[in-house]
């Protein structure tokens, strides 16, 4: 390699000026793109936890308003379910810790609220649908939280 | 590098469009990571407002009641407008969710549409 053109290295330099900044500069964006890659991948690890115990408590709040804790009355063609009207003797005699292994988490609650009880079901993903306790026909709130 | 550069230049132009690609590239990354996560606010508020519904075909809808949800609540039905809780009259609504049923009212039936907001 010998060039005509003058060197513009010094004894003992390894990079030119620009080539020893566009490297360090490359390096910083190396290593803020790592970390805005690891951050992104933590945040829909995240989000991907919590839309999860979100999905379940919805979930959950759908069976027991439109099966697992209603009234239901019979009829020639089978039973007739009575979606939105809560039994609280059915709702309170559910296994929630059975349906929580079930569904896949640890923790499960449900409550039915009527008008300015406060709520004491409790969990990192709470739903509150309005519903209407069977007996007397009141007004209410069903809880469900998960985690 | 070098002999591209003109004098007094820190970069050549090559190097400056490669920093240049280098740098939109890891603004687009922040951008993507700083997106809104996925949520199901949606279907919960579309849940929440056929509830409301439901309920109202089973027993009355109260201001107080409506007002313990945190939503805003607007009936219409045969010309007349209800907000529950009163006070979302004057709450702009901001990605509303909207739903409409077919009820019966006296003889006949009319159509009920109702619209669900967070104030």
């Amino acid at each position: 390699m010998n060039s005509s053109r003058p060197s513009r290295h010094r004894k003992g330099q390894a990079l030119l000026l620009d080539a020893a900044l566009a490297s360090m500069l490359a390096l910083a964006i190396l290593v803020a793109g790592m970390h805005a890659v690891s951050s992104a991948a933590e945040s829909a690890r995240q989000s991907q936890e919590t839309i999860s115990e979100e999905a379940k408590a919805i979930s959950l709040a759908d069976w027991l308003i439109k099966e697992g804790a209603i009234f239901t009355t019979g009829s020639p063609y089978g039973p007739i379910s009575h979606t939105h009207e809560i039994e609280e003797e059915k709702l309170n005699s559910l296994d929630l810790h059975a349906l929580a292994e079930r569904i896949g988490t640890n923790d499960v609650c449900a409550e039915f609220l009527r008008t300015n009880q406060p709520q004491s079901c409790s969990g990192r993903a709470c739903i509150r649908r309005p519903a209407v306790l069977h007996s007397p026909m009141e007004a209410g709130y069903l809880v469900t939280c998960i985690g | 590098m070098s002999r591209a550069s003109a004098k007094g230049a820190i970069f050549s132009l090559e190097a400056l469009l490669a920093i240049l690609a280098a740098t939109a590239l890891l603004y687009a990354a922040s951008l993507h990571s700083a997106s809104p996560a996925p949520s199901l606010t949606n279907v919960y508020e579309y849940q929440v407002l056929n509830d409301f519904l439901e309920v109202r075909s089973k027993a009355p809808l109260t201001s107080d009641y409506a007002a313990e949800s945190g939503f805003c609540l607007r009936l219409e039905q045969a010309g007349n407008t209800e907000y529950l809780p009163g006070s979302c009259a004057h709450s702009t609504q901001i990605n509303p969710v909207s739903t409409t049923r077919i009820v019966a009212s006296g003889n006949g039936f009319t159509e009920l549409k109702a619209t669900l907001w967070k104030p």
